[in-house]
């Protein structure tokens, strides 16, 4: 079986999604692959993360890994450069007042001028990526739906013409296992947990997407509940019994998580949490030396 | 923090995505009641914790009232975007002709709630509806999640953009179709050209009556944005900014924190959420126990600088409050109702 080479990295807001994405990222491009880590928001958190300035063009970070911030509009223009062929007419198009808010109203456009892009190399179409892997930190959960559903619904309405068949074959390369690999990221809290699990479901019944999930920001505590349960009743101090009982909760919190998850049998990694500190590139790496398959 | 319960009509809950703006809304919207307030919260967030908080199920989008035990009164909704923009087409349409053409419009139907812009528009609207109702004495909103809170400000304008005078000019046929042959200007002949042969001369249809359809309420849409934005910029609305104790997000926070008092809004709260209960003297612990600890404070050690480094930016106007991470889920209302005494006092 060939291992795929996109991946697409989702989850609720603040579970560690982008961070997840650059510790894939970098994990593959220490294996000596050329590694592309995009993300797609209106602004660019990997600049921030990185202290380099993330632009449309890859910017190398680290030996191999390279990072972009696709904004769609960019995408789009891309795509309609490479279709129409002649770039006087696709800047008219482009720059054409009528034309902008038609775009903006267009069902799915974004989505699919990023998912285009992503798949292009796949699908042969638009300008090469000389790429082994690329890796999108994609939409948060529910609009990472709208993402996976607006191929399809572009085709079905339009049905025809080179944007039809480009969304056809955009869709098709998202829905194959064997070039897509999806990971949902969660906390290890049991409504995140169960949210996780109902949308890793919908994946599946949906679009027959098998999900991993990843749990982030995980403690390793090393103690039972009925130890635990000594620290709180002999603490000495409030702010020594407040420790206490976050631990405890914290504990119980996770045992729930891990249970719920169990049953699904989708659990795949466990990365404990770790402030950032210092160079962003470290810190990936020692999150990625400390995590734990499971 | 009491203060701004009391001095305010309105309360915006700012602040990127996923660092608990939702249950801090929740939290100071249940404080409210607690003292005696009639509070209604209105969240966009479809997050379950929310709903299952405060007893809500799937199929209320409309103002209900919470079965909370209080000195006042407390109301949630769940905010349905595209509902609210259906109601206020019928609102303001000109005749239900227009109203039933729009809502026939293929494109209408699909991407309604997917405009930039549009869900901010949508709730914006909503909470101006609640307010000019004069049924609540506190209306606390949970803004839209999005990657830059900044967003929320400066989308209604990008909205009622869509619609500009100049486009929407461009579309009105006066009820017939023929819009390409229209098209005296070359370089908009062009354009219109690629686009038909990207997705096919029905569909353009469909855009053009749609913008000429909704773009007749441009006017009504570009006043209630203004009217939108002067509730939002008077004196009875406060902003409460929420983050959490990650550098990133911290970062953003006080991004927002300098726009919105460069713009002049009033910002009146900073809330950090989850914080590591840093224990100050360790000298009674047993050692194992001090063992798991020194790990975890290793781990968090960066929340005292971010802590810090926030403190130094905020001015004396503003509250700070930093809420310790709860043992328990917030999945209740009785756990919203503890986590809102332990804080909000």
């Amino acid at each position: 079986m060939s291992q795929p080479s996109l991946f697409f990295i989702t989850g609720k807001g603040g579970v560690g999604k982008s961070t997840t994405a650059a510790l894939i990222a970098k994990h593959h491009a220490n294996l000596g692959k050329r590694v592309l880590l995009v993300e797609i928001g209106d602004s660019s958190y990997y600049s921030m993360l990185f202290k380099k300035p993330i632009a449309f063009d890859p910017v190398e970070v680290s030996s191999n890994l390279f990072v972009s911030h696709w904004q769609w509009f960019r995408c789009l223009k891309e795509y309609v450069t490479h279709v129409i062929k002649i770039e006087t007419v696709t800047n008219l198009f482009f720059e054409n007042a009528v034309m902008k808010s038609i775009i903006q109203v267009a069902p799915g456009l974004p989505e699919i001028a990023l998912l285009g892009k992503f798949t292009s190399s796949i699908r042969h179409v638009g300008p090469s990526m000389p790429y082994d892997i690329v890796v999108m930190d994609a939409h948060s959960t529910g609009h990472a739906l709208s993402m996976l559903r607006a191929p399809k619904g572009l085709f079905e309405t339009i049905g025809f013409g080179p944007l039809g068949d480009h969304s056809k074959g955009i869709h098709d390369t998202m829905m194959d296992s064997e070039l897509v690999k999806y990971i949902t990221v969660c906390l290890p809290e049991e409504l995140p947990v169960t949210e996780t699990v109902e949308f890793t479901e919908t994946l599946k019944t949906e679009f027959k997407i098998e999900s991993e999930v990843w749990l982030n920001k995980v403690l390793p505590i090393q103690a039972d509940a009925e130890t635990i349960d000594q620290w709180q009743e002999t603490a000495a101090t409030d702010d020594v019994k407040k420790a206490a009982n976050y631990i405890q909760g914290q504990v119980q919190k996770q045992k729930t998580s891990f249970e719920i998850l169990e049953k699904t049998d989708r659990l795949h990694k466990i990365i404990y949490y770790r402030s950032l500190d210092g160079e962003a590139i470290n810190w990936l790496s020692n999150l990625e030396k400390e995590s734990k398959d499971v | 923090m009491f203060s701004l319960l009391s001095s305010h009509k309105l309360i915006l809950s700012v602040g990127t995505g996923g660092v608990g703006k939702t249950t801090v809304s929740a939290s100071l919207a249940v404080a409210a009641a607690m003292a005696g307030k009639k509070v209604l919260v209105v969240t966009i967030d479809p997050s379950k914790r929310l709903k299952t908080a405060l007893g809500l199920d799937d199929l209320g989008t409309d103002i209900t009232k919470v079965n909370l035990e209080a000195k006042g009164e407390l109301y949630a909704s769940l905010l349905d975007p595209k509902k609210i923009f259906d109601s206020f087409i019928k609102k303001n349409a000109k005749n239900p002709e227009l109203c039933e053409k729009i809502f026939a419009n293929k494109l209408y139907q699909n991407i309604s709630s997917l405009l930039a812009g549009s869900q901010e528009f949508t709730s914006l609207e909503f909470v101006l509806e609640a307010y000019e109702s004069n049924r609540f004495d506190l209306i606390i909103l949970d803004t839209p999640p999005s990657q830059h809170a900044i967003d929320f400000l400066r989308a209604p304008q990008r909205f009622y953009h869509l619609f500009d005078d100049k486009v929407v000019s461009w579309f009105q046929t006066n009820g017939d179709i023929g819009f390409l042959a229209k098209i005296v200007h070359s370089g908009t002949k062009k354009a219109t050209a690629v686009l038909e042969r990207l997705v096919g001369k029905g569909f353009l249809t469909e855009i053009y009556e749609f913008f000429s359809l909704v773009g007749s309420l441009a006017g009504t849409i570009q006043r209630r944005s203004i009217e939108a934005q002067n509730l939002l910029s008077s004196p009875e609305a406060a902003f409460c900014l929420v983050s959490s104790f990650d550098p990133i997000k911290t970062v953003e926070a006080k991004e927002l924190y300098r726009l919105l008092k460069r713009e002049g809004y009033s910002l009146r709260a900073v809330v950090m959420n989850r914080a590591f209960p840093f224990i100050e003297n360790t000298d009674s612990m047993p050692k194992d126990f001090l063992a798991v600890y020194n790990d975890l404070a290793e781990r968090f050690k960066e929340q005292k600088l971010l802590q810090r480094s926030m403190l130094e930016e905020i001015a004396g106007d503003v509250a700070y409050l930093s809420i310790p991470e709860q043992d328990f889920e917030i999945s209740s209302l009785e756990a919203l109702k503890t986590l809102s005494q332990s804080i909000f006092i």
